[in-house]
C-alpha cells in the first residue's frame, strides 16, 4: 500500500508532455570548514518537480534543505551537477520564481501595501495597477485594513502573510518556501496553512516547500521528499495520495495521515539523531 | 499612570531649573558664591541685554552659526557620499576602512593650528575645522548603515530581479537613514565645537572670539553669557532635529 520508495530514484520527467518545473541532477555542494577542510553539504541530489506539483522536503536541521532552495532560485551558483528551472539555468532574468523566506524579509520602512507591491514595482508595473493588484492580494490574505501599517505594527503571522502576498502577487510559476510558517505559534500557523492551501488549490502553482514539520508536509503536499543528515541527499520519497480539496481538520484524522506520519518519522528519526549528535 | 508620570517629570524639570538658577542667584547675592569667578544669573541677564542692544551677541552668534552650519552641511554631504561609496564598493570600502578609522582617532581639534596656517584666520579655517570634525563620523555611520543591511532583504530583491540601482535606492539607502540621522545629531555639537575652537585660535568675530576677548579682561560674566546663548541654541537645534527625525523614522522598531 505505501507508496514510499527507498533510495535514490529518478522520476521520468515530462510524462504528460508538460515541461518539468525543476530538474536537478547530481547536485553537490561543499564548503570549507575552519580548518579549510572540505565539508560536504549536499551530496548527489536528484530531484524533479512537475509543473503544478506541491512537493515538500523534510529533513533534520542543517541537512542543506535551504541550500537546495538557494540553488534553484539562483542565489547561489551551482558548484557541481546541474539545475534547470523550466528548462533554463537558474537565476535567469525571466525566471518567474517566488521565494518565501523563513523570516518575512519585509522592508521595515515601507507600509504593508508598498511592501506587498515591491515585486511589481521593481518590474516596472505602473503605480495604480500595482497598488490595485497588491490590495487584492492582501485581501485574499485577510489583511485588508492594514495597508498603511508598518511591519513593526503588525503581528508575526500578519507579516508572514504580507510576505506571502508579496510573492503571490507577482504570479510566479514556481514558489520556493523555506519553513515559511516555522516561526509562528500553533494557531496562527494553522490558519495561515488553511489560507495558503485554499489559494494553492485554486491556482496550482509549482511549490517546493521546505519544512521540519511532518504534519504540515502531509497536509499540504502531493509528494514528500526526505533528506538525510549532512551531507544531504534525497533518501526517500512518499506520494501523499490524499484527495483535494483538503480540509486540514479532516486530513489529520485520516488513517493515511497517521500511516504516512509514522512511516516518514521512522525514516527521519535516525537522521535527526545523527544531526543532533553531530551538533553536540 | 503614564500621564501622571510625564506630568511629574515636567514638574521636576521646572523645579530643577528654578532651584539651580535661584540657588545660584541667591548664593551670589548673599556672597556665598563669588560673582568674580562664576558671575550670577542677574549679571548674565543684564550683560545679555546690553549686548543685545549693541547688536553684539546677535552678530557674533550669527558668525559662529554660519561657520558651524556650513561645516555641518558640507561635512554631512561629503560624509554621506563617501560612506555610500565605501559601503557599496567591495574593494574601496574594506581597503580604506583602517585609514579612515586611524584618521578618526586623531583628535581633530589638534589640527586647528595647521588649518589656520593653511587657509588663514577668516571664515575658511572655522568652516574647515567644523567640516573635519563632522565628516568622518557621518561617513563611518553611513558606511555602517550599508554594511548592517539584512542580507535577506538583498536576497529578496535579487529574487524579484531588482537591478543594482534598485537595490541601492530601495534597500541600502533607506537602511542608512537612521544611521545617518544619529550621526547628524552628534555632528551638530561637533560642528559648533569646530567653529569655536577655530575662533579661539584666532578670529575677529564669533562666540569663541567673544569668550577669548572677555577672558583677556577677567570678565567672567562676559565669558559665560555667550556660552549660555550657545548652549540654548545648540539645545534648540537638537530638539528640532530629534522632532524631525522622529517623524521621518516613524517606521522604526525602537523609535529612538
Amino acid at each position: 500500500m505505501t507508496a514510499a520508495r527507498k533510495g535514490l530514484q529518478v522520476i521520468p520527467g515530462g510524462g504528460e508532455g508538460r515541461q518539468d518545473a525543476v530538474r536537478i541532477r547530481g547536485l553537490g555542494f561543499r564548503l570549507l570548514d575552519r580548518q579549510k577542510r572540505p565539508l560536504p553539504i549536499l551530496d548527489n541530489v536528484d530531484l524533479t518537480l512537475k509543473d503544478g506539483e506541491f512537493v515538500s522536503i523534510v529533513g533534520p536541521s542543517g541537512c542543506g534543505k535551504s541550500t537546495l532552495l538557494n540553488f534553484i532560485s539562483g542565489l547561489v551558483p551551482v558548484q557541481s551537477g546541474s539545475v534547470e528551472v523550466f528548462g533554463e539555468p537558474p537565476g535567469g532574468k525571466d525566471a518567474a520564481i517566488g521565494y518565501v523566506f523563513q523570516q518575512h524579509a519585509l522592508l521595515p520602512w515601507r507600509p504593508v501595501l508598498t511592501n506587498a507591491a515591491i515585486g511589481l514595482e521593481v518590474a516596472g508595473v505602473p503605480r495604480e495597477e500595482r497598488s490595485r493588484r497588491a490590495r487584492d492580494m492582501l485581501r485574499v490574505m485577510g489583511l485588508d485594513g492594514f495597508e498603511d501599517h508598518y511591519p513593526r505594527e503588525i503581528s508575526g503571522g500578519m507579516r508572514q502573510r504580507v510576505s506571502l502576498a508579496r510573492t503571490l502577487v507577482c504570479n510566479p510559476r514556481l514558489i520556493l518556501m523555506d519553513e515559511p510558517f516555522g516561526a509562528l505559534d500553533a494557531q496562527t500557523k494553522l490558519l495561515i496553512q488553511e489560507m495558503f492551501l485554499s489559494y494553492w488549490e485554486e491556482h496550482r502553482k509549482t511549490v517546493l516547500f521546505v519544512t521540519h514539520d511532518l504534519a504540515e508536509a502531509i497536509l499540504l503536499s502531493d509528494r514528500i521528499l526526505v533528506m538525510s543528515s549532512r551531507p544531504g541527499r534525497i533518501m526517500a520519497e512518499y506520494e501523499v495520495g490524499i484527495q483535494r480539496p483538503r480540509n486540514l481538520e479532516q486530513v489529520r484524522h485520516l488513517p493515511r495521515f497517521t500511516e504516512l506520519h509514522d512511516s516518514i518519522w521512522e525514516n527521519l528519526r535516525a537522521e535527526a539523531m545523527k544531526a543532533m549528535q553531530g551538533r553536540a | 499612570m503614564e500621564q501622571d508620570r510625564s506630568r511629574q517629570v515636567a514638574l521636576m524639570k521646572l523645579v530643577l531649573l528654578v532651584v539651580v538658577i535661584g540657588g545660584w542667584e541667591l548664593g551670589a547675592r548673599t556672597g556665598v558664591i563669588p560673582t568674580f569667578w562664576t558671575s550670577s544669573p542677574s549679571l548674565l541677564a543684564i550683560n545679555f541685554w546690553e549686548s543685545l542692544k549693541a547688536n553684539e551677541i546677535t552678530y557674533h552668534t550669527w558668525v559662529t552659526m554660519q561657520e558651524a552650519l556650513a561645516g555641518l552641511a558640507a561635512g554631512a554631504a561629503v560624509g554621506i557620499l563617501l560612506g555610500l561609496v565605501l559601503g557599496v564598493s567591495r574593494v574601496f570600502g574594506p581597503a580604506l576602512e583602517p585609514f579612515v578609522i586611524a584618521l578618526n582617532s586623531l583628535p581633530r581639534v589638534a589640527l586647528a593650528p595647521l588649518i589656520v596656517m593653511f587657509v588663514g584666520i577668516g571664515f575658511a579655517s572655522k568652516f574647515l575645522l567644523a567640516f573635519s570634525l563632522v565628516v568622518v563620523p557621518i561617513m563611518l555611520n553611513t558606511y555602517e548603515g550599508i554594511k548592517s543591511v539584512d542580507p535577506q532583504l538583498v536576497n529578496m530583491m535579487r529574487i524579484i530581479h531588482a537591478r543594482r540601482d534598485q537595490v541601492f535606492f530601495k534597500v541600502l539607502l533607506p537602511n542608512c537613514v537612521p544611521w545617518i540621522f544619529s550621526a547628524l545629531r552628534v555632528a551638530i555639537s561637533f560642528a559648533i565645537i569646530g567653529a569655536i575652537v577655530g575662533e579661539f585660535i584666532s578670529a575677529r568675530a564669533g562666540i569663541g572670539y567673544m569668550i577669548d576677548t572677555a577672558s583677556g579682561g577677567f570678565d567672567t560674566t562676559g565669558m559665560i553669557m555667550p556660552l549660555f546663548v550657545l548652549m540654548i541654541l545648540a539645545f534648540a537645534l537638537d530638539r528640532l532635529f530629534v522632532a524631525a527625525s522622529d517623524r521621518l523614522l516613524i517606521w522604526r522598531e525602537d523609535a529612538r
